[in-house]
């Protein structure tokens, strides 16, 4: 039984094609679950999913992008998608007609295959060629399942406790109000962390699985609200021992942050945007992280890579958030 | 056809410009405090990071601020020149705006949000953050062979 899921957002599941890619692009808006062509609502359909009668799939469609720029739908259908929300196929552009199924491969926008081959997209202009593999290589994590309730509930306890600290709040508040109205496509949302939270627990959800990056304790994709904790340096801190959980509560509040946007498939904050908002909040707030941690904003010159400068401004805000938020008990 | 040799190279000035680790006029390791005061219209400096909002940007600059026997790391520079710009513009802007030719760039997705890509050019001292194709981030460091420049190498 399939289960076609209706989103929280109209603009969730959203992409603009993007030059030399093949692309899955999902989802419905009408907020409606149906199931085997009837509506259902929503709960109702996600138990059927718990009890394993039901999978989830997305309205999909593969669009050809030509290297002239030009975006053409080739293939729609339903598709699985991932916990990142990449539609899974099994070969949507060799086979149009087949449906997608769960065990074929996923690439970060849902491409056909990863083996970094060029694949013709199948039309009669010979001049289409869609690039898929290389670059998507495993992009999402691997073996993903979803956060127990269990986990869920605490992440949102804890994340509560953080607003409600009379320090650790004013300074999540501070650093919000200090993020940039607006950058490139970016816009702030107005409201709190945990409207955010809502967003992702009512869209694609928390999850956890092998990020598959070095440095990536938790992944989040703006496009289908989802986060998923790393399930082995991660997922076990979020009902571990009380400074586990607080260093949970600081990588959930770190995740959200980044979409802490009007429209987060429109745009996120970067580590750079999020780094200069959390020393604007310090300096507001009187709170001396250099004199306590000894924690400068890091500087480019000490940095000869960038993804190394990247991690830098990341574990900035982390280690000035857990300041400010260091009288917390969970 | 000396016309031509000339079109050749106001042609190759103009891609390295495009190409280059410059915005504005301002460049890392070359322009000084008082060249940013002027070129982005704004009325002072703080060492070693100064933030500016304009109207289209949101501007980083990193200023030289210690010396050789402070800081290793520094560069043999005078104090208040330039080493480094981020500049992350306020509305959409793709990167042939800024001139940028990414072809070149090494490219790599982001570790943690699904979306962002991220160019590189060590050579250029330059590298892009892209989300949806917009750029979201623009870091400009000096180039690779400006290192000569730095007090000890940084490995």
């Amino acid at each position: 039984m399939l289960v076609d899921v209706g989103f929280v957002d109209p603009y969730l599941y959203w992409e603009e094609p993007q030059p030399d890619r093949l692309q899955l692009l999902g989802g419905n808006s009408n907020g409606l679950c149906i199931v085997e062509g009837m509506s259902w609502d929503c709960m109702s359909a996600y138990r059927l999913m718990e009890l394993n009668v039901a999978d989830e799939v997305v309205p999909t469609t593969v669009y050809a992008v030509y290297k002239s720029g030009r975006v053409k739908p080739i293939w729609t259908g339903l598709a699985s998608h991932d916990p990142l929300g990449h539609a899974v196929s099994s070969s949507p552009v060799g086979d149009p007609s087949s449906r997608a199924s769960s065990t074929g491969s996923t690439g970060s926008n849902g491409h056909a295959d990863d083996s970094g081959s060029e694949v013709l997209a199948g039309t009669s202009d010979s001049s289409v060629t869609v690039i898929a593999g290389a670059d998507y290589v495993s992009t999402g994590p691997q073996d993903p399942s979803r956060l127990t309730e269990t986990q869920v509930e605490k992440l949102r306890g804890n994340l509560q406790k953080f607003l409600n600290d009379p320090e650790c709040g004013k300074f999540i508040n501070a650093l919000l109000n200090s993020l940039p109205n607006e950058v490139a496509s970016t816009t702030k949302r107005v409201g709190s962390l945990m409207g955010v939270f809502n967003n992702v627990d009512h869209g694609g959800g928390f999850w956890s699985g092998d990020t598959n990056r070095k440095n990536a304790l938790a992944i989040t994709n703006p496009n289908t609200m989802t986060t998923t904790f790393d399930s082995q340096r991660s997922t076990p801190l979020i009902t571990g021992k009380s400074w586990e959980q607080f260093g949970a509560t600081v990588l959930l509040a770190h995740e959200l942050t980044h979409i802490f946007t009007h429209s987060p498939n429109a745009g996120v904050y970067a580590h750079v945007q999020m780094a200069q908002a959390a020393s604007a909040a310090a300096s507001s707030l009187g709170l001396d992280v250099k004199g306590a941690l000894m924690l400068d904003f890091p500087d480019p010159k000490n940095y000869t890579k960038d993804d190394d400068y990247d991690l830098a401004l990341s574990e900035y805000y982390n280690r000035t958030l857990a300041y400010a938020c260091r009288k917390v008990k969970l | 056809m000396r016309i031509m040799v000339l079109a050749l190279l106001l042609l190759s000035s103009l891609v390295m410009r495009s190409q280059s680790n410059c915005w504005r006029g301002i460049t890392p390791l070359r322009s000084t405090c008082e060249d940013v005061k002027k070129l982005l219209k704004v009325d002072k400096c703080i060492f070693p990071r100064s933030e500016y909002t304009l109207s289209d940007f949101h501007i980083m600059v990193w200023f030289a601020n210690e010396d050789c026997s402070a800081d290793p790391h520094a560069w043999r520079i005078p104090k208040g020149t330039v080493t480094a710009i981020i500049v992350s513009p306020r509305n959409e802007m793709r990167p042939s705006e800024f001139g940028l030719n990414l072809s070149k760039y090494k490219k790599r997705e982001d570790g943690e949000i699904v979306g962002i890509e991220h160019y590189t050019s060590e050579e250029e001292g330059v590298t892009v953050d892209l989300y949806r194709g917009f750029v979201q981030n623009l870091f400009l460091n000096p180039r690779k062979s400006d290192e000569n420049l730095r007090c000890k190498p940084l490995k």
